[in-house]
């Protein structure tokens, strides 16, 4: 009787916010997995069931694929950046002759995370004009031959632009991570380690890597599903042009839905997005998991 | 016991809480626009104009309207130009359509109206013909679906090229008349250190412009009407990929300058008010830009050079309108129109140009008195204009015009025009078949 009626208080108390959870997590991706089934627009009041088609159209949509491959590669150089490269100057900036210098390096690298992303997009943009930007100039006076070179014109170089900003704006955030958990490895590895005669570089990868593995998950987890959603950043730099170059998920998404008035295709996309996210995060999570 | 009853008590509390928050904003949707008090009428307004000095005029012009009808409240909205094309798609899929809401004319009118969003005026204009004749006709014309009309333009814009005074004196140019005079500038400019036209793609909105004037230049006016319905658009005509290769050319011939995917509009104008270029389409509502940018009696404007022998409509000008609209579900339309027919007196439209320099869509409204000498003078033919060709991402329906856009933008990168074309006439009868359906 007693448990029975602990369980159900248990249940009591957990009911408000299971049900904040399930009405606003859990029940706008069913209605929008709902959406997805009709043809229907903002404007147009017009509502037809269509079932899958959307879906079959994702598939065959040239400009899905696209986005897909520009989502792919802003979290390959999100992982290789913001994690990868991340890791490397959080290690140095640990190293003890850099100590004293520390919180000033530190504070320099996680201001851009702070910057609104609509002024670094727009920084970034200008920065990266033929005409009135700086980058050109720079390369010029390297030597190199500007008169093609237009960052985000040339539809094939604006993506790498754009991410290029996007790893700028957050590498320190997460090195500022990287170096908290680094903190919290004994000093006392270290000191054995180097008694034994191990190099910096061994030290790094066998004594803070390991021990920094949890670490290093859950941020590659944040950097991979955030490089899946990724609008900002496209939305003030390019829109998505030159042509559709640039169109990533999240800005297709928009353009169908609330420029094009097409918000069935558009929840089709969020849900696709929502599959690709989901996925990709349990998949992290498992493998976290298994080794812990 | 005492705890499981406070446990129920508190959670029913934070569940009953939620969604008395819920029922809340939900029947707060359909009353925004009922009497708050009884006596007084509200109205919700959504404008386009939050910066000033046009701002500054509106409110004034709601002030002074509400002292005159101190049973009305204007509550005006003031939303940027890009967000407003947003906040009317959200505002329509939540069914909180504003009472008098701003759009372009055109297609974007028509899309409200073929929907059942917006109320019919023709009623109120036909009840009032003062009213109803004061209107330059091309541009009242323009929110015109099946006979009705269903916006009221208050803004209007026709398309003009400006030029460098300076620079068409410095390399001895005469304002072109046709379209050969005018490329012969550009190919006279080239190799200077002036670029001949201002352009910039950037954005993509700005070759909507030119290609609409373009194709209204070239196209019989009786294919472009068919084609720039949804439900009959095909785009298979010839003449659309003549107009867009006219348009690629002066790319490729260097008219534009470099990158020209690199600036957008903004950039452009600017370097045009620097002297870096010689000649920049725009519109009358921008003339006073002009002014401030480079002075009055630095830069100059003349029309569009004829294309002789173009399939066109010689008669049809480029360019556009702003309008209002009453939404259907308005709880109190006179008062609305009301409202409308203060803002569209001659004495208010020639308000609105002196204070703000938004060009009116009346006769007679743009005088020499309320504006300056250039807009008057551009003005001094628009009674007569019967056909306006509109900025092409206002003239059709809003995924061909993406399409355009888009492969435009690919065609300054290479893209042939038979290409873009091809583009073009697949997202237009994907649009016919969604409109059989």
């Amino acid at each position: 009787m007693n448990r029975k009626g602990s369980k159900k208080t248990a249940f009591m108390y957990m009911a408000p916010a299971m049900i904040v959870i399930l009405v606003f997590l859990y029940l706008p991706i069913i209605l929008n997995f709902v959406n997805s089934l009709y043809k229907w627009g903002a404007i147009s009041k017009e509502v037809s069931w269509v079932g899958f088609r959307y879906y079959k159209e994702i598939i065959h949509d040239p400009i899905i694929h696209t986005a897909l491959k520009n989502n792919l590669i802003f979290a390959l150089t999100s992982v290789a950046c913001q994690i990868g490269v991340s890791l490397v100057i959080a290690a140095v900036l640990e190293m003890k002759f850099l100590r004293k210098w520390q919180s000033f390096f530190r504070t320099i690298y996680f201001i851009p995370s702070l910057l609104m992303v609509t002024v670094t997009g727009i920084t970034f943009k200008m920065l990266y004009s033929p005409t009135i930007g700086l980058l050109n100039p720079v390369l010029e006076k390297l030597g190199f031959d500007t008169s093609n070179i237009a960052i985000l014109a040339n539809p094939d170089t604006a993506i790498w632009g754009i991410s290029a900003m996007s790893q700028w704006q957050y590498i320190g955030y997460t090195v500022v991570l990287f170096i908290v958990a680094m903190q919290s490895i004994s000093e006392d590895i270290y000191e054995a380690a180097e008694i034994d005669g191990a190099s910096t570089l061994q030290q790094f990868f066998t004594i803070t890597v390991p021990l920094m593995k949890e670490t290093v998950m859950i941020n590659m987890i944040i950097v991979i599903t955030g490089a899946f959603r990724v609008f900002d950043e496209v939305y003030v730099t390019t829109g998505g042009g030159p042509g559709t170059s640039t169109q990533t998920l999240a800005t297709y998404l928009y353009q169908i839905g609330f420029k094009n008035d097409q918000m069935g295709y558009a929840s089709a996309i969020a849900f696709f997005v929502f599959l690709i996210t989901f996925i990709i995060g349990l998949f992290q999570m498992k493998s976290y998991n298994l080794e812990n | 016991m005492k705890k499981r009853i406070l446990a129920t008590l508190l959670s029913t509390t934070m569940v009953l809480g939620m969604l008395a928050g819920c029922a809340t904003s939900g029947s707060s949707e359909s009353d925004s626009s009922e009497s708050s008090d009884g006596e007084k009428v509200v109205l919700t307004f959504l404008n386009k104009y939050p910066e000033d000095p046009y701002a500054q005029y509106f409110e004034d012009a709601v002030a002074a309207f509400e002292e005159e009808n101190p049973n009305i409240d204007i509550q005006m909205e003031n939303v940027s130009d890009e967000a407003i094309k947003d906040k009317l798609t959200t505002m329509a899929a939540g069914g909180e359509m504003s009472d008098i809401f701003f759009s372009w004319t055109g297609e974007r009118v028509k899309r409200f109206a073929r929907n059942d969003l917006a109320l019919d005026l023709t009623p109120y204009l036909e009840a009032d013909a003062e009213w109803a004749d004061g209107f330059l006709p091309a541009f009242l014309a323009n929110s015109t679906l099946d006979g009705s009309t269903y916006a009221i333009p208050f803004r209007s814009g026709i398309m003009y090229f400006v030029y460098n005074k300076q620079v068409f004196e410095d390399y001895n140019l005469e304002v072109p008349e046709t379209w050969d005079e005018f490329i012969a500038i550009c190919e006279k400019l080239k190799d200077t250190d002036v670029t001949p036209i201002a352009f910039g793609n950037s954005a993509a909105w700005y070759s909507s412009w030119w290609i609409g004037l373009l194709n209204a230049m070239m196209v019989p006016a009786e294919t472009m009407n068919a084609d720039y319905t949804p439900e009959t658009g095909e785009f298979t005509d010839p003449t659309y990929e003549k107009a867009v290769q006219t348009f690629l050319d002066l790319n490729t011939n260097g008219y534009f300058g470099d990158n020209v995917n690199a600036k957008d509009y903004y950039e452009v104008r600017e370097g045009f008010c620097a002297g870096q270029y010689a000649m920049m389409l725009d519109a009358t509502p921008q003339f006073t830009q002009y002014d401030d940018g480079m002075g009055a009696e630095n830069w100059g404007y003349f029309k569009v050079p004829v294309m002789e022998g173009a399939a066109g409509d010689p008669g049809t000008i480029g360019g556009g309108g702003e309008a209002w609209m009453i939404s259907k579900s308005c709880a109190h339309p006179d008062e609305a129109v009301a409202f409308l027919k203060f803002m569209t007196t001659l004495e208010q439209g020639q308000k609105q140009t002196k204070e703000s320099g938004l060009p009116n869509a009346l006769k007679g409204g743009i005088t020499a008195d309320n504006a300056t000498e250039a807009l008057a003078n551009a003005y001094a033919d628009a009674e007569g204009y019967t056909n306006i060709a509109d900025w092409l991402d206002c003239a059709i329906e809003a995924s061909i015009a993406d399409q355009y856009m888009v492969s435009l933008q690919e065609g300054f990168d290479g893209k042939s025009a038979a290409d873009i074309m091809k583009d073009v006439q697949e997202a237009a009868k994907k649009v016919r078949e969604e409109y059989a359906k």
